[in-house]
């Protein structure tokens, strides 16, 4: 939207992108509607989408040939892409290489898990015995581990040796606080958590979210009395705690990840895999306080000025969302509750709203423009 | 431990699972090792050593050259020679010595025993005798004793000793003449081995090279230094600097500080790793040049000796004027050589030696960059220059990464397109492999990329501040971009606009204690109702260049983003809009205008347009204006004719054709380049031999030609006569013209018009006035609401007229305020308001003093740390790279700095048409474009009126473009620490950086040249003699140079305060400046610093060439004791008089630097002429004598030049009368008093003509024949009229071929019988000498009577002590030397100024037969031996 919204505020380009339209141009067409596509909105509702019908059709989607193709098309797509200077530019860099081979890596070992836990479901339906059974899980620490270990090292080594010598350390300003680089990037693995910084205070994106994953990860095994799924492959046995953990680590650490790393240009400004990171184009950034929205916007009255009875409504509504949401889980969920009991699930499904509230807050944002839903800024506490 | 048997993997193959990893963990290492290793800087470095071994090379061939050989031959059988005769002639001779110094030897040995022994007895006794004497006294008959001793033995001694002695002489003279007779074999033996030392020195540094380089190629079976001491993973081995060994060279700089993350660290450079021999004079291209040029004759002859084909000499390309170089010497030649000319003749060079060295098998030399030393090694990098390399390191000046040493990332940066693509394939894909690399990259990770070659002057002004302390150095003009950018900065009227801390700190306090702004460069505007009209200002402001092309005020309108092409929905008619904006603010500058009453004129005077003409052409203005409608027909007909080769007719007729702007562009395009008023001689190009000199198109005030058209009469007299009476600030000085003088003046000026500028108002029609609306409304509701603006609009409640009245209540006062806008209608008070914004928006009152915004902050941004913005914070439009696609498709957009259709703006711009732009991402790209056309980053934008790009249009010169450029890049921190920085407070580059800047701002430089510029003004005074075109030294202002050596300091505040004409004759003359507090001070300082750094500087180098001298003339006379005089003699058998030693200094090469600096100096104040110095044309004797005057002469100005600031003469007493009429005496018989007066003349009315030609001096004659006008007493007088009932007969000024010019006057009165009779007035043709006693330093008279010719070349003053000595010398009236008589003349003439004593004239009567003064008066030729 950011980007669309500069297109129209500047109308040359946009008039420069009809004009290349216009044209005939397809390739140029096609990496257009890309560019569009990868903004976060639509990125966010693709990715989403399509996890879901990985996670439905993963039988299907992770039989070799199948994955093979998709692989194939993936690379196609990647491999042509880099003829464009400006996509070449992003995944050829230096800090982004490792990027570009993590969502490989990812790719592969979901392919792996998914493969095998659609091997044993078709098991499990025929009866028959699992992957796994039988396996003897032993393994001998000397030498067989120890030299295995030393093998990998010394591969890793070599590897790390070569990847040195193809990518030589780029060229960075001078580290000076008085001026920060633009875009100033965290390193990869806080990209998710500097995108939060775009939707939350910086509190809570910086301190209470990143505690609370630690926290939940730390509760899990406390939270997850289901014996089902441990030991070996399977979607069928434990289909909501799979599908939570993808969005949680697919959509709302990896993919941010990338979002930060190819999408977040200057200025923190989303870019195309296609465009050029311009210093200077604008951005059409106007948000507003939901108070603004309820008070304004819905009653047509005054905003009240005492900051609790303003923040009333949000605080309501996030109230209500945090009370009324684990009683909705519950009344969805009712063999689970009664599985887990009531603090466990109390516990479980306040984990599960907090993670939810990120892409809440993210589609409110790109569709209402939503600053915060709290804003209490004499007291430093906005949500 | 024991190894367990179980095995759950197979060890087999994990085994070799190992392996292999092992293996390929090897190989990366290797890998790895390798691609470390090989950098691209070790090939720069081997390079440099292939070079050293080739030229190691050619130093052998050439010592092995066939009349080398032969002369070794030579000096072989010379030598043989010399034994033979050694051996037959004086064998005899020699046998006879050889006994003789044998016996005295003997006889010396036998005398020298007992001397020993008695010189060590009598030691001991003495001791005694000491011993007794203080222990018993002096009577003690042990003293006596003792003492009676000593007497003794000293007597014995004394006969020892002179026999000892005898012998001792006959000894050494024996064994003198001795080494004489074989002296003849020993010299030639010397020279054997001398010259064989020469031979084997080559060969084995030839060798040394070929071992140290035997991986280049060079030899085949040599042990393999390079390759161990380089070798990877052992280069550590071999020592630091080892030849042949390459390392990384980094210079530790502890006063260049980087700034990194709150630390200020040192900077260390590591450029010198590729630029390796950066500091080696024998890498110049000349000295390469000549050393290859010298290879040749011996690569041929090895050549030959192999019987291979010879390699090309390459012919010299043609000299100056023609001239044919010698083959094979055309490296002597290699200053007259134009640049293109060196370059191609070292590629030829360089393409035979190539050839030579392929045949050998050896590597090609490549000898570019970064191989190259610093082009300028006089002044920078080397030891002895003044930035040392070891000090200041490179990137301090040219900025960059400097611990790099990759090409990119040391960023490098590429001036044009075509060289970044060369580059981003050369140096970006394939030495750094990263393809995605451009230089936007570099420059905009890198704050402070390497500045281009033209831009780094930029950097000088790190550690000269002050940056005009640095235009010249030594003679050679030096920071010239930087100097014309920061005098255009401050005189085009960019800082008025934007503020620069270190211009705005310089400036000085007022009378209210706070800092001053700068002049405003724009006019006074605060009366402008009684100066111009409304319907001319309009017209003026809309397009000031169609009224006068050459003016400074720049150009707002019809500009790229506002001209009619550019119109867009939100700015539909710009011309309209423009338009209708100017007439809003001439609307407001009349109505806010002040009352004012120009200066009265005395009814009786009328203006004399033609006297005013001639007038203009002498008084002085031209040192300021130019004037094409009077100069424009001489300079451009003759300038055709030389240009284009026209005939007189043909040129005159093209000049008709031209209208009155064309001639301006003409002269804009052809006279003038800079708008600088410090005008360099070779900016001037006057060369007295030349038939042609073309004029100067001075710029610095406005170009007169059609200044009839703009102002009124009355206001122009009083403009005349007193500037500061409308403009209290103006830069214009007063003249002191008489009334009758300005009226003259203005006159004149006024029949200067131009009727084709178009003077019709921008008349307030329908459309305009709802333009004023719309305007008025979109600038209202850009603050504040539609409903609201539109109230104030209608001036609901007197809004608007309260926002009006707010504007100008403080400077009108309220009430004055609030009845003006009140009696206006509504439509006017919106044009009013209208007004106000428009010259808000566009800044007007920056430059002009406007009423209303006399507080206003300046409109353009801050400057002062500009180049350290951050490039991205640069708006370069849509030359971004971004839109790169864009660019290629638009090229007619994008391509030019004016848009091709821009017809109006290409023609203004002095820009070629043709001129394709390359614009980089770059500061200085973004810098110079801006200057060259100021709404380029706003090209196709769309934009509201308001919001666009304001500056104006300048119509700057690429040069000056560049210099601005130049500038700006040198606003940013200065990282270096005190030692490096210049000491202003201290030394006197402070009084002059400050002086020069005033001197140029003021424009004393106009008329007077102060350093080695040239006068404007001069161009007007010259004149041809005897073919040549000189300039008139006596009638033009008076050259300053030394001048702060000259004057007493407190009469030279005195006179800049109250000016008083010290050469009556003079028409020009020294204007009363308008000066601000301390800008006098900074003159006199100036001056005075001038004359002591020269004197400094001078004595610096002349005490090394002294010590130099002084060696030498020690040394040789260690060797005369020798009695070595012989030899010297026949050794140099080519000089026919023995030089006495030392003599030959200025051929050292170690005081190369210095001999250049005192030729130039000496050149430049005309002590010795250039011609002189040249060792090509004169011989041997004519270059020392030359060379021995030059050191006198700087001596002499040395001395005369160290001055103490403040200057106070200490008070002498007066001297006896009788000393003083000896004096006075000498005065007159040493002929003072023809051309000087002396004293006042008395006052009171004179009855006859003895009394007259006692009371009336004339001090000068204007004009011719009847109509000329004699002055007398200062007062001018008409020819005709009457002077205390005496008739002025006539006046006339005679002009010799020299120059000098005889001024006489006839009066007709009754002399003391009362007859009618006629006598002759002479003018004085020098300055009256009463003032000499406060004006001058006695030391300068001193040395003026000495010398007045070294002091001020082309004098009229006549030497009259040639070689210190007096003509009167032993005469009986005058005792003493001839400097005692030199100092009677100046205790009287100071005496006599303070005496006031007075010298009238001789009273000459006229009879009928006038030649007979002629030869009177006829002091024309007495002078000429003087001048």
């Amino acid at each position: 939207m950011g980007r669309a919204a500069a297109g129209r505020e500047n109308g040359v380009v946009e008039a420069e992108m009809v004009e290349l339209l216009a044209a005939g141009s397809g390739i140029e067409a096609i990496k257009h509607a890309i560019n569009v596509l990868c903004e976060p909105y639509w990125f966010l509702i693709l990715s989403v989408a399509a996890l879901i019908v990985f996670l439905v059709g993963y039988r299907t989607i992770t039989k070799p040939a199948m994955a093979a193709a998709i692989a194939a098309l993936g690379l196609l797509f990647f491999l042509s892409s880099c003829l464009d200077p400006n996509f070449f530019k992003i995944v050829s860099k230096g800090d982004n290489v490792p990027i570009v081979m993590m969502m490989g890596a990812i790719a592969f070992t979901l392919w792996i898990a998914f493969r095998q836990a659609a091997i044993n479901d078709e098991r499990m339906e025929k009866g028959e015995p699992l992957i796994e059974a039988g396996a003897d899980d032993k393994v001998l620490v000397w030498p067989d581990l120890v030299y295995t270990e030393l093998i990998c090292l010394v591969l890793l080594t070599a590897f790390l040796t070569v990847w040195a010598i193809f990518l030589r350390a780029p060229l960075e300003q001078p580290a000076n606080p008085n001026v920060a680089p633009n875009p100033a990037k965290a390193p990869w693995y806080f990209l998710g958590l500097q995108e939060m910084l775009v939707y939350f205070d910086p509190w809570l994106a910086g301190v209470l979210f990143p505690g609370l994953i630690i926290v939940g990860l730390i509760a899990i095994p406390y939270l997850d009395k289901n014996p089902k799924g441990n030991g070996y492959y399977t979607l069928k046995e434990r289909p909501f705690a799979i599908s939570t953990f993808m969005f949680g680590f697919v959509i709302l650490w990896i993919m941010l990840i990338i979002f930060g790393t190819f999408l977040r240009g200057p200025n923190w400004n989303f870019f195309g895999p296609y465009e050029f990171w311009d210093h200077n184009r604008p951005a059409a950034l106007l948000n507003v306080d939901f108070h603004d929205l309820f008070w304004i916007g819905l009653l047509g009255q005054p905003v009240p000025k005492y900051c609790l009875w303003r923040e009333a409504p949000g605080i309501v509504l996030l109230g209500g969302y945090f009370v009324i949401g684990p009683l909705i889980l519950r009344m969805f969920m009712r063999k689970l509750y009664r599985q887990m009991g009531f603090v466990r699930f109390s516990v479980m499904s306040m984990l599960l709203l907090v993670m939810l509230l990120m892409p809440i807050k993210m589609v409110l944002r790109w569709t209402l423009n939503l600053h915060y839903i709290v804003g209490i800024r004499e007291w430093f506490f906005n949500i | 431990m024991p190894v367990p048997e179980e095995r759950l993997y197979h060890p087999e193959r994990l085994n070799k699972w190992f392996a292999l990893a092992s293996v390929l963990m090897l190989v990366s290492f290797c890998w790895m090792s390798l691609v470390d290793y090989d950098r691209p800087w070790r090939g720069y470095q081997e390079h440099y050593f292939v070079t050293k071994a080739a030229m190691a090379h050619l130093d052998y061939l050439n010592a092995i050259r066939a009349d080398h050989r032969q002369e070794l031959d030579r000096a072989k059988k010379e030598l043989e020679h010399q034994k033979e005769l050694a051996k037959t002639e004086n064998a005899g001779k020699r046998k006879e010595l050889e006994k003789k110094l044998a016996d005295a030897d003997f006889a010396f040995r036998k005398a020298n025993g007992p001397w020993s022994r008695v010189r060590q007895v009598l030691e001991v006794t003495r001791d005694t005798y000491e011993k007794t004497l203080g222990e018993y006294g002096p009577d003690h008959p042990k003293t006596k004793a003792a003492h009676a001793a000593v007497v003794a033995q000293e007597q014995e001694f004394e006969q020892l000793q002179d026999v000892k002695e005898l012998h001792e002489d006959a000894k050494k003279d024996y064994e003198r003449q001795l080494r004489d007779l074989e002296m003849p074999v020993t010299k030639a033996a010397k020279r054997v081995t001398q010259l064989e030392k020469v031979a084997d020195d080559a060969l084995k540094k030839d060798r040394a090279y070929r071992g140290l380089l035997f991986k280049n190629g060079l030899l085949k079976n040599v042990p393999i230094v390079s390759d161990v001491i380089n070798f990877p993973f052992f280069d550590f081995t071999a020592p630091k600097n080892t030849p042949g060994r390459e390392q990384i060279n980094q210079l530790v700089l502890p006063n260049v500080r980087q700034r990194l993350n709150y630390l200020e660290t040192y900077t260390t450079d590591r450029c010198t790793t590729c630029h390796v021999a950066i500091d080696d004079p024998e890498f110049s291209k000349e000295r390469l040049a000549q050393k290859l040029e010298r290879s040749l004759p011996g690569i041929n002859e090895e050549l030959q000796r192999e019987s291979k084909a010879t390699v090309a000499v390459p012919t010299p390309p043609a000299g100056p004027d023609g001239a044919t170089l010698p083959v094979g010497r055309v490296t002597d030649f290699w200053d007259v050589l134009t640049k293109t000319q060196q370059d191609d003749y070292f590629k030829a060079l360089l393409a035979s030696v190539n050839q030579y060295l392929e045949s050998t098998g050896r590597k090609q030399l490549k000898l570019g960059q970064p191989l190259l030393a610093h082009p300028d090694l006089d002044l920078y990098v080397s030891v002895d220059s003044k930035h040392p390399m070891k000090h200041m390191g490179c990137t301090v000046c040219h900025e960059g990464n400097p611990q790099e040493t990759d090409f990119v990332l040391a960023a490098h940066t590429p001036p044009t397109h075509k060289v970044e693509e060369q580059w981003s394939e050369e140096y970006y894909d394939k030495n750094l492999g990263i393809p995605t690399m451009t230089f936007a990259t570099v420059e905009h990770y890198w704050d402070h990329p390497m500045r281009l070659p033209k831009y780094t002057e930029g950097s000088c002004a790190k550690c000269h501040s002050q940056i005009t302390d640095i235009a010249r150095f030594q003679g050679q003009r030096v920071g010239q971009r930087l100097n014309l950018g920061e005098h255009l900065f401050v005189t085009v009227g960019c800082i008025d606009c934007h503020n620069v801390d270190e211009i705005a700190k310089a400036q000085p306090n007022g009378p209210d204690g706070s800092r001053m702004k700068p002049r405003r460069v724009g006019p006074d505007l605060t009366h402008v109702a009684a100066k111009l009209k409304p319907k001319w200002v309009q017209q003026w402001a809309f397009f000031p260049q169609k009224f006068r092309p050459s003016t400074r005020m720049p150009h707002f309108f019809m500009q790229e983003n506002n001209n009619a092409d550019s119109a867009n929905s939100f700015d539909t008619d710009p011309i309209m809009r423009t338009q209708t904006e100017v007439a809003a603010i001439s609307q407001y500058l009349f109505a806010v205008s002040a009352p004012w009453k120009p200066l009265a004129k005395p009814d009786d005077v009328k203006g004399d347009a033609e006297r005013g003409r001639k007038l203009f052409r002498k008084v002085g203005c031209l040192a300021c204006h130019s004037n094409i409608a009077e100069f424009g027909e001489e300079w451009i007909t003759k300038d055709l004719m030389h240009r284009e080769g026209l005939d007189e007719e043909t040129a005159g007729f093209r000049y008709k054709g031209m209208t009155p702007d064309e001639r301006v562009r003409y002269a804009m395009k052809h006279f003038s380049t800079e708008r600088d008023s410090f005008l360099e001689p070779d900016v001037v190009r006057f060369d007295p031999d030349k038939k042609y000199n073309t004029p100067v198109f001075s710029r610095f005030a406005p170009e007169l030609s059609n200044e009839g058209s703009k102002v009124t009469f009355e206001w122009l007299y009083s403009w005349l006569r007193q500037p500061t009476h409308y403009a209290p600030d103006t830069k214009m000085p007063n003249l002191r013209l008489s009334p009758g003088d300005a009226a003259d003046l203005a006159a004149y000026l006024m029949t200067l018009k131009d009727d084709s500028f178009d003077q019709h108002v921008f008349a307030m029609n329908k459309a305009r006035r709802d333009m004023v609306d719309h305007l008025v409304f979109t600038l209202l509701s850009g603050q504040r609401s539609e409903r609201r603006s539109r109230a104030i609009m209608a001036d609901e409640g007197g809004a608007l007229t309260e926002m009006l009245v707010g504007l100008l209540s403080s400077s009108l006062g309220e009430d004055h305020a609030y009845d003006l806008i009140r009696a206006m209608s509504l439509p006017d008070k919106k044009l009013m308001y209208l007004g106000s914004r428009a010259i808000t928006h566009y800044g007007c009152y920056a430059c002009h003093k406007i009423a209303g915004f006399e507080e206003a902050s300046p409109p353009g941004t801050d400057l002062s740390g500009w180049s350290e913005k951050p490039i991205a914070q640069l708006d370069f439009a849509f030359y971004d790279h971004a839109f790169d696609k864009m660019r290629k498709s638009k090229d007619d957009e994008f391509g030019y700095v004016y848009l091709k259709k821009d017809a109006q703006l290409r023609q203004l711009s002095p820009l070629p048409d043709d001129t394709r732009e390359q614009i980089t991402l770059t500061h200085a790209a973004f810098a110079k474009h801006k200057m060259m056309n100021p709404r380029i980053w706003d090209r196709e934008k769309l934009k509201r009126p308001y919001d666009k790009l304001k500056m104006p249009n300048f119509y700057f010169t690429e040069k000056e473009a560049e210099a601005l450029t130049t500038y700006l890049l040198s606003r940013s921190h200065p990282r270096v620490n005190a030692p490096l920085k210049v000491n202003y407070e201290e030394t006197t580059a402070g009084p002059i950086a400050k002086g020069r800047k005033l001197t140029r701002e003021l424009n004393c430089v106009g008329c007077h040249q102060t350093e080695d510029n040239y006068p404007v003004i001069q161009q007007y005074f010259r004149h041809k003699l005897a073919g040549r075109l000189v300039t008139d030294v006596v009638n033009a202002p008076p050259i300053l140079r030394g001048e702060g050596a000259k004057l007493q300091h407190n009469w030279f505040h005195e006179f800049l305060l109250h000016v008083q004409p010290l050469r009556p004759w003079l028409i020009v003359r020294m204007p009363t400046f308008n000066f601000r507090p301390d800008e006098k001070t900074t003159l006199v300082e100036y001056f005075a610093a001038l004359a002591q750094r020269d004197s400094a500087n001078l004595s610096g180098e002349l005490a090394k060439v002294d010590e130099y001298i002084d060696k030498h003339k020690s040394k040789d006379k260690g060797k005369t004791k020798g009695g070595d005089q012989k030899v010297e003699a026949e050794g140099d058998a080519s000089t026919s008089k023995k030089a006495s030693p030392g003599t030959e200094w200025y051929e050292q090469d170690n005081l190369r630097q210095i001999t250049g600096s005192l030729e130039r100096f000496g050149v430049e104040r005309e002590l010795v002429r250039a011609g002189d110095m040249d060792p090509l044309t004169n011989s041997p004797d004519k270059l020392r004598e030359a060379h021995a005057m030059l050191l006198d002469r700087e001596r002499f100005l040395q001395a005369l030049y160290d001055v103490d600031y403040p200057f106070v003469e200490p008070p002498t007493p007066l001297a006896s009368q009788e000393q003083f009429d000896r004096g006075f005496h000498f005065l007159q018989d040493m002929g003072c008093l023809k051309c000087h007066v002396l004293g006042d003349m008395l006052p009171g009315p004179a009855k006859t003509t003895d009394d007259f030609v006692q009371m009336y001096r004339l001090d000068g004659v204007r004009g011719e024949g009847d109509s000329a006008t004699v002055i007398l007493n200062g007062e001018p007088h008409a020819v005709g009229s009457k002077v205390d009932g005496f008739t002025i007969v006539s006046g006339t000024n005679t002009v010799y071929d020299t120059g000098d010019v005889d001024t006489q006057a006839v009066v007709e009165g009754p002399n003391a019988e009362g007859e009618t009779e006629r006598v002759m007035l002479s003018a004085a043709s020098a300055p009256n000498l009463s003032l000499a006693y406060q004006r001058l330093r006695r030391a300068w008279v001193h040395a003026w009577m000495l010398n007045p010719a070294l002091i001020q070349p082309g004098t009229k003053m006549p030497q009259n002590f040639p070689g210190g000595v007096s003509p009167y010398l032993g005469d009986p009236n005058y005792p003493g030397t001839s400097a005692d008589q030199i100092n009677l003349l100046v205790d009287t003439l100071y005496d006599a100024g303070e005496k006031n004593v007075r010298v009238p004239l001789t009273k000459i009567v006229v009879t009928a037969q006038e030649e007979e003064f002629d030869e009177d008066s006829g002091g024309a030729e007495e002078f000429d031996d003087g001048g």
